[in-house]
């Protein structure tokens, strides 16, 4: 199963061979694309489904004055939405943040895919309504959390949508991230984080050095930031991560 | 922290989310019955400055201050140009830190009714230095708004914030606070004898 969107609805369901086997042949029209790069442009055509098999990527809006929001985060098995191909022309862009592959499903594709197999269909709209799930995650963080808050949330959440494709090593993941790009995400300003990563350093909660994040002490960072992984929906998951590393600070 | 004394932080935490909790709620109640009184209007944003500080005080070695000040300047949404802050790292032991928080909080809001946030030429200069004076140590707090074009509206009498700075500080910190306000802008000077929230050795 090396297929990370498989990997990811297995999180919901298990799939037949079949349905597996189908997933995995539409996914054969695969590109790379460099760290910083645009998977695609607002403005542009939609085209197919997106989907990230390797790398990291964002989902983001950008003013004309310059000032961006990073909306959304990709991590390997995300499809850059399902429906997309229904829409004529992007309203926001994909752009990869770690040199990263990406597969175009393509619409007919997708159409077959959800004709022919009912379980994979539900687990498609699973992985739909998760991704909704986060973004009325990070609403409230953006609208409610403060800086140390919404920064340790958005670290627990990453951590877990790695672990449910199973590219977290332990309480660690690759988080190739700059100060700007976390603030662009969190609506702090670089200052702030800077600050607010210090703090955390400080704590011994994280570290996140040369792309990586540690996560030193998850229950803290838990409770700090009122994290509950229900929110995404990883009915059929491994259990809980623990510290095994590292019991307490 | 081991599990023992995680498990009673958090336990007491959680106790302190219920607390704060109900309080937003009778908040909420007196908002919905005052209706635009200044004062229900203010009670959400008061409580939420103490809720600021309070939680995290169980988990981590002392509050920053400086966390304090970026977290109630982002909360008001002042642009990176409207303020510079600058100061030694300061960490509060909770006392200090739910004052001055509350403080921080009065202070912002302040600025964005009348001050340096309602104008777009005005600055806030925020800066602290920890000073030795008989042989204490004395925390030395600036909130320095400047540029501000001072409209006839502004408070006529002293509110909630100028009492806090200057009743509460004296009462709880053993410290003095004053309120000045300037040809263009305001200045809180707020000095108290600091003890670190630093329980490491």
């Amino acid at each position: 199963m090396n297929n990370p969107l498989l990997r990811k609805l297995s999180n919901f369901a298990a799939l037949s061979e079949e349905e597996s086997t189908a997933i995995a042949d539409s996914c054969r029209d695969v590109r790379e694309v460099g760290a910083r790069e645009d998977v695609i442009s607002q403005g542009d055509r939609t085209g197919g489904v997106k989907l990230l098999l390797d790398g990291f990527a964002c989902r983001y809006k950008t003013l004309e004055d310059g000032r961006r929001q990073i909306v959304a985060y990709f991590v390997p098995g995300d499809l850059c939405d399902l429906r997309v191909f229904i829409l004529k022309r992007m309203d926001h862009s994909i752009g990869a943040i770690a040199p990263s592959q990406v597969a175009t499903i393509a619409p007919d594709n997708v159409l077959k895919l959800m004709h022919n197999y009912p379980t994979l269909t539900r687990a498609l709209w699973w992985s739909t309504l998760v991704e909704e799930a986060i973004a009325r995650e990070w609403i409230v963080n953006v609208g409610q959390r403060n800086a140390l808050e919404r920064t340790a949330h958005l670290f627990c959440e990453l951590l877990y949508r790695f672990r449910a494709v199973g590219l977290n090593q332990g309480l660690s993941c690759t988080l190739p991230l700059t100060q700007v790009e976390l603030a662009e995400t969190l609506g702090l300003s670089a200052v702030h984080v800077n600050r607010t990563l210090q703090e955390l350093r400080r704590q011994k909660l994280i570290t996140l050095d040369d792309g990586r994040l540690t996560i030193q002490n998850l229950r803290i960072l838990e409770e700090l930031s009122f994290f509950n992984a229900d929110y995404l929906h990883l009915e059929r998951g491994p259990d809980k991560p623990r510290d095994v590393e590292r019991e307490g600070v | 922290m081991d599990s023992s004394e995680f498990g009673q932080v958090s336990a007491l935490n959680r106790r302190i989310c219920r607390t704060l909790s109900m309080l937003r709620l009778v908040a909420a109640h007196v908002g919905a019955r005052g209706g635009s009184s200044n004062e229900s209007r203010h009670l959400a944003g008061r409580i939420g400055a103490i809720g600021r500080a309070i939680l995290v005080t169980g988990f981590f070695d002392g509050v920053d201050l400086e966390s304090l000040v970026l977290d109630e300047l982002r909360l008001h949404a002042a642009g990176p140009a409207q303020f510079s802050i600058s100061g030694p790292e300061v960490r509060l032991a909770s006392d200090a830190a739910d004052l001055m928080s509350l403080v921080i909080h009065e202070l912002a809001t302040n600025a964005v009714k009348y001050g340096a946030l309602s104008q777009s030429r005005a600055k806030i200069s925020v800066g602290w230095a920890l000073v030795h004076r008989f042989g204490r140590q004395i925390l030395q707090f600036e909130w320095l708004e400047t540029g501000v074009q001072i409209m006839a509206r502004a408070p006529p009498t002293p509110g909630f914030g100028s009492e806090l700075i200057q009743r509460l500080i004296a009462r709880e910190l053993k410290g003095e606070g004053k309120m000045t306000l300037l040809a263009d802008g305001v200045r809180c000077a707020i000095a108290f004898p600091f003890e670190s929230g630093d329980a490491a050795p």
